[in-house]
């Protein structure tokens, strides 16, 4: 492993905002002594002048936008750096096709998930999942546009709301089979082939997103959901993932979602794991030595 | 730190340890606000979240 402190080797992150999470992870660079560049995928346009430093570089992407993180990732691969979590990760766990089809790949239990790409397709996906029924857009994040559908009317209204908005893909959605809707689901952490430790969340939503303002709890070690998170970071190709799981009745686990730029403030909370230590510690290990030119 | 908001010009404090890319709210008119810059201090509006934004 490459001295992280060393002149010749050099950390990136992207990253617009400064959340919580951002702020940890710097901190925790401050801490180690270990500089880094900040990279703005606002501001970048990858012309002449702008790349000769990002060969060698290894990069964490913590992007909160969706588009900007897929982009700004492959630009980044392309002039030469490394990147944590790569570009083909974030793409594929920005879409929830992509990341159902994944899964269903690698033999990661996941729910009954059909792609909808029109208002028919919806309605005879919903008849043929049944009632509840989820509609999900390709790609939200903390639980927006996700829909519990409970009877034809609400189908109904969902797949005609979808078919008014503006773009194909945002009109595009999936139907997912509906696993104890309102029950608490399970958070896992991954973070370089090993799942750090999971929360319970709960809501008196039926979405348990923290960012809904779900509470969170430590879940009980359970070798199970650790495996699985693991399985599931692996076969969407994620170093880091937040993994979401939710327990069937007869308590085997299926995977809903993966998050390749996880949000972790509500697990550090409830866990007391250090994410941002693990996550630096898995970052720094990809570094490499970059030659100076001549 | 001291610092003036950049809505309704109210004073507010900004942590020592804040880092540029932090969101921050002003007590007076609950604007929220971006460090664009720790040193000199700069604010400006924060960006409004956009639809794809998350995890």
């Amino acid at each position: 492993m490459s001295d992280p402190r060393s002149a010749s080797t050099r950390l990136g992150i992207l990253l617009s905002t400064v959340r919580y999470e951002e702020r940890r992870l710097l901190s925790e660079l401050d801490r180690r002594g270990i500089p880094v560049a900040r990279l703005d995928p606002r501001t970048m346009s990858f012309g002449p002048g702008e790349t000769e430093e990002l060969r060698g570089t290894t990069v964490l992407n913590r992007e909160i936008s969706s588009q900007r993180a897929a982009l700004a990732g492959e630009s980044l691969e392309a002039f030469g750096a490394r990147t944590l979590n790569d570009a083909a990760a974030i793409r594929v766990c920005g879409n929830k096709w992509s990341t159902y089809l994944r899964l269903r790949q690698e033999g990661v239990p996941t729910p009954t998930t059909l792609l909808a790409p029109t208002p028919e397709a919806g309605r005879a996906a919903v008849a043929a999942l049944g009632y509840p029924a989820v509609i999900k857009p390709l790609s939200a994040s903390w639980g927006n546009r996700v829909s519990l559908i409970t009877d034809q009317y609400a189908a109904e209204a969902v797949l005609e709301h979808c078919a008014a908005l503006p773009s194909a893909v945002a009109r595009t959605v999936i139907v997912q089979e509906a696993v104890r809707p309102g029950s608490p689901d399970i958070r896992g952490i991954v973070v370089d082939g090993v799942c750090v430790g999971a929360i319970t969340r709960s809501s008196s939503d039926w979405r348990n997103n923290v960012a809904r303002g779900a509470t969170v709890e430590q879940h009980a070690p359970d070798e199970e959901v650790h495996r699985l998170c693991v399985r599931a970071a692996a076969a969407v190709g994620a170093t880091i993932a937040g993994v979401d799981l939710v327990e069937r009745a007869d308590g085997s686990h299926t995977v809903l979602e993966v998050n390749s730029r996880v949000e972790f403030q509500g697990f550090e909370r409830a866990t007391g794991v250090d994410v941002a230590a693990r996550i630096v510690e898995a970052w720094t290990a990809e570094m490499v030595e970059v030659e100076e030119p001549v | 730190m001291d610092a003036l908001c950049v809505s309704c010009d109210g004073p507010l404090k900004i942590p020592g340890d804040s880092y540029q890319g932090e969101i921050v709210s002003c007590p007076g008119c609950a604007t929220e606000l971006e460090i664009q810059s720790v040193d000199p201090l700069e604010l400006a509006l924060a960006p409004e979240p956009e639809e794809d934004w998350g995890e």
